[in-house]
């Protein structure tokens, strides 16, 4: 695994993304840099279509760049196989989706265990830390429920639960609050505050929301996919070679 | 092919068209008032090509089936009577020998007895000006042994048998036909042809010549110029080749290929056999072509029998006969094959059902956003009709053409099988092309229908949003309406059942029953998984109770084939509602033995997990295999357990070799078939019992005011009746044990004893061939009155008999003979009793019990080779069972391919569900390779998940399967007495594991798919 020792929890060099449509080429993002160091809570605001959330998701490994360089916890992500980013993945990061993406099919607890099993967890201490975890959010007595007979607040809380059961060192989270009241919006961001605050977490969460960004410790501003602003106290993106 | 169950084909056509018209008139209107819905369901059809192929693909099974079980029936019906008319030809009608009131002779009863060569005249006279028959021909029959030899035939008994000791017979046909005609009325018959088609002149050929018939140059290997011996009455004759002539009744051909023929003219025939002025039969030529003289067969036949009232003389319709038993035969080859064919037409109903479901939950939101904007219910289903019915078309099309190559496959199959006795000639008429066509898109529009109101009832939020349907609360009376008809109906159906003693209507009452109640009490709030869990159990504690308790609860009950597809389908909804209902007690199972699957749980619970999220598909899918594994397994079971059965130590009944022996060169008795031996150098010491049988070809028999069926009939000397280990499994009254059957046998000439399958409800397999004779009561009060198979002891059973010549007698039944003796077949009375009706037999055998068992074959090869002049053909009684058995079986394999066709249609619904998963997970994807799934761990899961739900279907249907199957063999039903069930586990598990193979195979591509899916572009898909 191609590793590299950093200050920055992650890096992005000059990423550039565009998306083929077929008919017409998108450009999505177009020469970003941005490096966030470790304990960081980022929240990325943009118009619709600013390439936020395509940002969040070649920042994670979700998706590749065309070109530019990114680098988790110093290691390139471009020198990394499907099955490494996967197990990078499941490892030290954690997402949390607009529409909560848990798995209708599985109850509570089993969505949140489910990253645990896929790292070789035996299956009961698996269980011990998914509640545990469900606690953290407070749902361990909604454990066995199934996501449909939870309300919105409480599915939002169990994806966090699986976000964080790895203890995870970056968790990525796609307007988090999108699809909720105000304030279970305020709610799901006073637990992830309290998250990074108090378990260290690196937080990156893309919104579109004014009040949630304020909530954030740094705040950068996407137009057209490019940063317009980042009010980051210093930040030096390091010459790399390769980079564009 | 005219009829099926009874319902003239016309007729089934003329309102599958009527119904077919209708579909397409719903369609039509909805095109011209609906025109908008209906360009929306149209342009559904090319929207996901590959998808609608798959739809098609499974749409069309059903039409396949049924055309193929169709065009298998014409198949046969063309076979046979292509055989009728080219082996008549013009002939339509045989005078000849019979004793029989009504006037009808039996051709195996007249063949070995003459009439007046005057009877010609007569029949001449009789129709002379009446332009009802353009010609009659005089003829001779005999049966003889034909052999070739290696050089010049021998001139007497002592040659031949030496030469057949020599070696020097290249080749023997113990039964032959030997025919004289007239030479002068040949052409008015069609005239003698060789196989190149030329003209043979019978009138020209010189003494010690012949013509023989291109089956028996085949048999003999025999070609022109070739010297070939016969024997008539114990003396060897011997003639040259001098053609080969075209099978005809002319060339000696009476119908299938397993009795060659030969030709010369009719005096010569007379003077060899001595039957001067002696004729066997007349044949009467109808005005009319070939196919076209039958207009005027019932005045011909009527006009013949008056003339011949009084006279030993008899009237056979041979070419009406014939062409009605093809039709008969192909009836019930029809009848068999749609009814196993039921089970996969129920599958594909299933899966045309299972197709549309998933079109309309792919369309869930475009759904739900018609109707927010104001689109009624009816309008969804008429969009769903109007795409429906063009899938429907195609795939009947499709179906019908694919479904004609599956009947040339079974045609070839039957005919690998068969060929040594007639000729497949795979035919599908237009008409039965029609009906499949009909049939199959009328079934796919029906279950289009149900599958469209279905699926028309959604919950619009949810729909519109894409998420799962939440039930409510609210109590609807739709439930209470349809429990209250499905309580009717079984009720009704019930009643009926009992009362009438029909097995269907009972058992199809009492299954349906319980879902009324379930859905009274659903509507009062009980749960579904308690409610249907017992209704599940319900259904399989019924299908499965043992025959003795369901005859004690509900008495005897009348049941045919189509109580296997019932039993199948009600035990399957019965095993498949119980699963669905209680799916998370597996994966709680799962869970707890969680660690058992290391790294591979998580996409092992994803994989369980899923199919419990979606039941209905989960329990339509589950139900396809299981009906369909189910059917394997029971078929296979039933035919392994018979074949052993039938082939057990008591099958021969003691008996190691049989010598039969035909008519033209008799031996005589017991005593005279061993005093031969022995003069033929046959060293009897190795015989340690001898029994002589006769037997008529053409008997019948009846209870007293009963109809006649046809049964072989036998008779026994002393030494059969005392040597034959014959066990009876029920007796009259009066007869406690089977030594005092044997000693009335011997002593007294008005009893008999009959072979198992006369018993009530045995009517013999598919029943439909002809009604054989049962021992049911002929009055009509049901069967109480009938011998049941398993009852101890019966009132004697009084019955007519008649011989093949006409003749009648009465005996009374007092033994049924032990199923598992399946050498003796037919009705055995004592040999003076049956010498009244059986004064020539159409067979004599010799019966031989050896010293040493293991030499059986050879013993049976040196006796046919010793006897071979008298024309005897021996066999070992075991090996002949073994090749029956052999046939028998590779007839049923036919019928398990047929059947596994349903399998086809499981594997489409597989590819179908995997391929809709994958869109329908695309997201859920994404966030499992989000947090870290591995995209092996991705297509990992779809195969187990399939691999959970084939396993889950194909284990009901072999638990299911075998337990019917023990449950028919360990009661008297099948084989008195029951035997320990012998399952065919070798079959079972290659059946298994191939559907096991199949299904994960279907579900590659999808899970390749889904594997390849850029975690991004999942999450992206809303």
């Amino acid at each position: 695994m191609a590793e590299t020792q950093s200050q920055f929890s992650i890096q992005a060099v000059d990423v550039y993304k565009t998306y083929d449509t077929g008919t017409a080429k998108v450009p999505a993002l177009r020469g970003v840099s941005l490096a966030i160091a470790p304990g960081e809570m980022v929240a990325v605001m943009g118009p619709s279509g600013c390439g936020k959330t395509t940002l969040l998701n070649c920042l994670s490994g979700l998706d590749k760049i065309d070109s530019g360089n990114i680098f988790l916890e110093g290691k390139d992500l471009a020198k990394l196989s499907d099955r490494e980013r996967t197990q990078y993945r499941a490892l030290r990061m954690g997402f949390v989706f607009q529409v909560y993406n848990l798995l209708p099919v599985l109850n509570a607890v089993e969505n949140v265990e489910l990253p645990l099993l896929l790292s070789g967890i035996k299956p009961k201490a698996a269980r011990e830390r998914a509640l545990s975890a469900l606690d953290q959010v407070g749902l361990r007595e909604w454990a066995t429920h199934r996501p449909a007979e939870l309300s919105g607040g409480q599915r939002q809380r169990t994806t966090i639960a699986r976000a964080l059961v790895n203890r995870p060192a970056i968790v990525w989270a796609d307007e988090p609050t999108g699809a909720l009241d105000s304030s279970t919006a305020n709610e799901i961001m006073g637990l992830m505050r309290q998250l990074n605050q108090n378990e260290g977490l690196t937080i990156v969460l893309v919104t579109h929301d004014a009040n949630v960004g304020a909530q954030c410790e740094r705040l950068i501003s996407m137009s057209d996919g490019l940063i317009t602003s980042d009010d980051a106290q210093v930040v030096e993106v390091p010459e790399l070679v390769g980079a564009r | 092919m005219n009829e099926i169950f009874g319902v003239p084909m016309n007729s089934i056509m003329v309102v599958l068209l009527v119904l077919l018209g209708i579909c397409l008139l719903v369609v039509a209107w909805v095109a011209l008032r609906r025109t908008l819905l209906f360009k929306m369901g149209l342009r559904n059809v090319p929207r996901r090509p590959a998808q609608t192929v798959l739809v098609i693909i499974g749409l069309m099974l059903s039409t396949l089936i049924i055309a193929a079980a169709f065009g298998t029936g014409d198949t046969i019906d063309n076979s046979v009577t292509s055989l009728a008319y080219n082996t008549l030809g013009p002939t339509d009608e045989l005078v000849l020998y019979s004793n029989s009131e009504d006037g009808e002779a039996n051709i195996n009863g007249g063949e070995n007895q003459t009439i007046p060569a005057d009877t010609v005249q007569r029949v001449d006279a009789l129709f002379e000006g009446t332009g009802l028959i353009h010609a009659t021909m005089p003829m001779l029959f005999e049966t003889v042994p034909v052999f070739l030899f290696d050089g010049a035939a021998p001139a007497n008994a002592q040659d031949m048998i030496a030469a057949a000791q020599e070696g020097r017979i290249l080749q023997a046909e113990p039964s032959s036909n030997l025919v004289g005609i007239d030479p002068a009325q040949v052409d008015e018959f069609g005239g003698l042809k060789s196989v190149d088609g030329s003209a043979l002149d019978l009138g020209t050929l010189p003494d010690g010549q012949i013509i023989i018939s291109e089956t028996m140059a085949d048999k003999l290997g025999a070609k022109v110029g070739d010297s070939i011996g016969y024997s008539f009455g114990n003396v060897p004759l011997s003639a040259t080749v001098a053609a080969i002539a075209h099978d005809s009744l002319l060339s000696g051909q009476t119908g299938d290929n397993s009795t060659p023929g030969m030709v010369m003219p009719l005096n010569r025939l007379q003077l060899i056999t001595d039957n001067a002025d002696r004729i066997s039969m007349v044949a009467v030529s109808n005005t009319g072509t070939v196919r076209d003289s039958l207009a005027n067969v019932d005045e011909i036949v009527d006009k013949l029998k008056v003339e011949f009232a009084g006279d030993p003389i008899g009237v056979n319709s041979i070419k009406q006969d014939t062409i009605d038993s093809a039709e008969l035969a192909s009836s019930a080859f029809t009848t068999l094959f749609v009814v196993f064919g039921l089970f996969s037409i129920g599958v594909g109903i299933l899966l045309i059902i299972l197709i549309f479901s998933m079109l309309a939950a792919e369309r869930r939101s475009e759904m739900g956003m018609a109707r927010a904007v104001g689109a009624q219910r009816a309008q969804l289903v008429h969009q769903f009709l109007s795409e429906g019915t063009v899938y429907a078309l195609l795939a009947g099309l499709v179906g019908a053409f694919l479904g004609v190559g599956a009947a040339y496959l079974i045609a070839f199959a039957l005919g690998k099988l068969f060929g040594d006795l007639f000729d497949i000639e795979p035919y599908v008429s237009p008409r039965s092309m029609v009906v499949a066509y009909c049939l199959g898109v009328v079934i796919t529009f029906i279950a289009v229908v149900y599958a469209s109101i279905r699926n028309s009832r959604l919950n619009i939020v949810a729909a519109i949003r894409d998420i799962p349907d939440v039930s409510s609360p609210v109590r609807k009376k739709r439930t209470l309406v349809f429990g209250a008809l499905a309580v009717i109906i079984g009720a009704l159906l019930t009643f009926a059942g009992l009362s009438g003693n029909s097995a269907f209507a009972a058992y199809a009452g009492l299954s349906i029953l319980p879902f009324g109640i379930a859905l009274f009490l659903r509507y009062f709030g009980i749960s579904s998984r308690l409610v249907y869990s017992v209704v599940s159990i319900y259904l399989i504690v019924l299908w499965l109770l043992p025959d003795s308790v369901s005859t004690r609860i509900f008495g005897e009950l009348n049941g045919d084939i189509e109580m296997f597809f019932l039993s199948g389908v009600f035990l399957v909804a019965g095993a498949t509602m119980l699963i669905v209902q209680n799916l998370d007690v597996l994966l709680g199972l799962v869970n707890r033995i969680g660690g058992l699957f290391g790294g591979a749980l998580p996409s092992v619970r994803t994989a369980i997990a899923f199919p419990g999220a979606t039941p209905s598909r989960t329990g339509m899918t589950i139900a396809m295999f299981s009906l369909i594994i189910f059917s394997l397994v029971m078929f296979s079971t039933i035919n392994e357990n018979f074949s052993s059965a039938f082939l057990g130590d008591e099958a021969n009944a003691g008996w190691d070799v049989r010598a039969d022996q035909g008519g033209a060169n008799p031996i005589g008795t017991s005593a005279d078939f061993e005093k031969l031996l022995q003069e033929r150098g046959f060293d009897t010491s190795q015989i340690s019992a001898l029994g002589m049988g006769t037997t008529g070809f053409g008997g019948k028999v009846r209870r007293e005011g009963g109809d006649w069926g046809n049964i072989f009939i036998h008779g026994m000397d002393e030494g059969l009746i005392t040597d034959s280990a014959i066990k009876f499994q029920q007796r009259a009254e009066g007869f406690p044990d089977d030594a005092s059957v044997i000693e009335a046998l011997n002593t007294r000439d008005d009893v008999a004893v009959i072979d198992s399958s006369a018993l009530a409800g045995q009517g013999g397999f598919g029943g439909a061939v002809e009604d054989p004779f049962t021992l049911k009561d002929p009055d009509g009060d049901g069967p109480q009155k009938a011998i049941e198979s398993g009852d101890d002891d019966f009132a004697p059973v009084t019955v007519d008999i008649e011989g093949p010549g006409g003749k009648t007698i009465q005996v009374q039944i007092i033994g049924i003979i032990d199923s598992k003796i399946s050498s003796l077949i037919g009705l055995f009375a004592p040999m003076a009793t049956m010498d009244q009706v059986l004064p020539t037999p159409s067979l004599t055998s010799y019966f031989i019990q050896v010293n040493d068992p293991g030499q059986s074959e050879a013993i049976a090869k040196e006796i046919e080779q010793k006897l071979l002049i008298n024309g005897v053909q021996a066999v070992s009684i075991k090996n002949e069972l073994e090749d029956f058995q052999s046939q028998a079986r590779s007839f049923l394999y036919i019928f398990q391919g047929f059947m596994g066709l349903g399998l086809i249609v499981g594997l489409a619904a597989i590819g179908v569900i995997a391929f809709r998963a994958v869109v329908e997970r695309r997201q859920q994807i994404g966030v499992l390779r989000a947090i870290g799934f591995q995209s092996r761990a991705v297509s990992l899961s779809f195969l187990i998940e399939t691999g959970f739900i084939v396993l889950l279907g194909c284990l009901s249907g072999t638990i299911l399967g075998l337990l019917l199957a023990r449950n028919l063999f360990a009661g008297d039903d099948f084989v008195e007495g029951g035997v320990s069930l012998i399952v065919p586990w070798v079959q079972i598990i290659i059946i298994l594991v191939l559907t096991f193979i199949a299904s994960l195979l279907m579900t590659l591509i999808p899970a390749r798919q889904a594997s390849k899916l850029a975690p991004a572009e999942a999450l992206r898909y809303e």
